[in-house]
């Protein structure tokens, strides 16, 4: 079980978040310092590399989610890739590099990946 | 226990755990949990439900049931968190035993993925998890040894 790292990359007016290994109640809190960084310094075109990510909480999530929300009505874009290796089964994410100017790619999959989760 | 009473109960194995009450202990309890399930010989994916579902439960518990976390200094008398990790023959159970503010898990409302995202909620999804991603789940606040969660999933 890995220690999280983030490491954002500039691409000129995109930032990549790198996100590796588990983001969890004890370690959300520096996805979100991660983010308000960016938008304190109005930079909202973001996608986050989910690819290195082992685990995610509901609080890392929800911080997500807020972001996108907030990156919107600032009109801005987010948008994640790949899907994490195990995540909650209902926040798989599109596996999309692309960004969309109006509405977040990430969040369409979301809805669409339930029964995905749900074998038991 | 003895290898008779093993037998008798269909225990397989048990690991228990007690941590601080800091969320830096959630991936060495997240990490047992897999650990127990991989020995039960249950698939990854729902080791991977049941670690959620105990990880989002460990939270709660710090966040509301403790009020946060737990001061370096008071951390020796603090009672922390407590759980039983029981392989049976043909289950995981997991009990989280807590000292902190008991709460009404039927109560307590289930957001669902959908409303969740149409909602662009930041907070509640862990009740979802907790309740969804395992068979069964049973709170009884107030025991002798504290607050009891406790968590079964079926391993086929």
């Amino acid at each position: 079980m890995r220690e999280c790292i983030i490491q954002t990359e500039q691409r000129d007016d995109l930032d990549i978040l790198h996100l590796d290994g588990a983001l969890d109640a004890y370690s959300f809190p520096r996805l979100e310092t991660a983010l308000s960084k960016l938008r304190e310094q109005h930079r909202n075109r973001v996608v986050l590399d989910c690819g290195g990510l082992d685990y995610i909480s509901s609080a890392a999530l929800g911080t997500l989610i807020g972001f996108a929300r907030r990156a919107r009505e600032g009109t801005a874009t987010s948008s994640s890739s790949p899907s994490p290796r195990r995540s909650t089964p209902s926040s798989n994410c599109s596996g999309s590099t692309r960004s969309s100017r109006s509405t977040p790619t990430w969040t369409r999959p979301l809805a669409g990946s339930r029964a995905e989760g749900m074998e038991s | 226990m003895t290898a008779e009473n093993k037998k008798e109960t269909g225990i397989r194995g048990y690991v228990t755990l007690h941590v601080p009450c800091r969320y830096s202990y959630l991936r060495v309890i997240r990490q047992a949990v897999l650990d127990l399930c991989a020995r039960a010989g249950m698939t990854e994916f729902k080791s991977a439900q049941l670690e959620m579902a105990v990880d989002e439960s460990c939270s709660n518990i710090i966040e509301h049931g403790y009020a946060g976390e737990s001061e370096a200094d008071l951390e020796p008398r603090h009672p922390g968190l407590r759980l039983n990790l029981i392989q049976h023959t043909d289950r995981v159970i997991v009990e989280i035993l807590d000292r902190g503010k008991a709460f009404d898990f039927n109560e307590r409302q289930v957001v669902e993925p959908d409303q969740y995202l149409e909602d662009e909620r930041e907070r509640g999804l862990g009740m979802y998890i907790i309740k969804r991603f395992v068979d069964e789940a049973e709170y009884e606040p107030a025991t002798e040894a504290g607050n009891c969660l406790r968590l079964m999933k079926r391993i086929r």
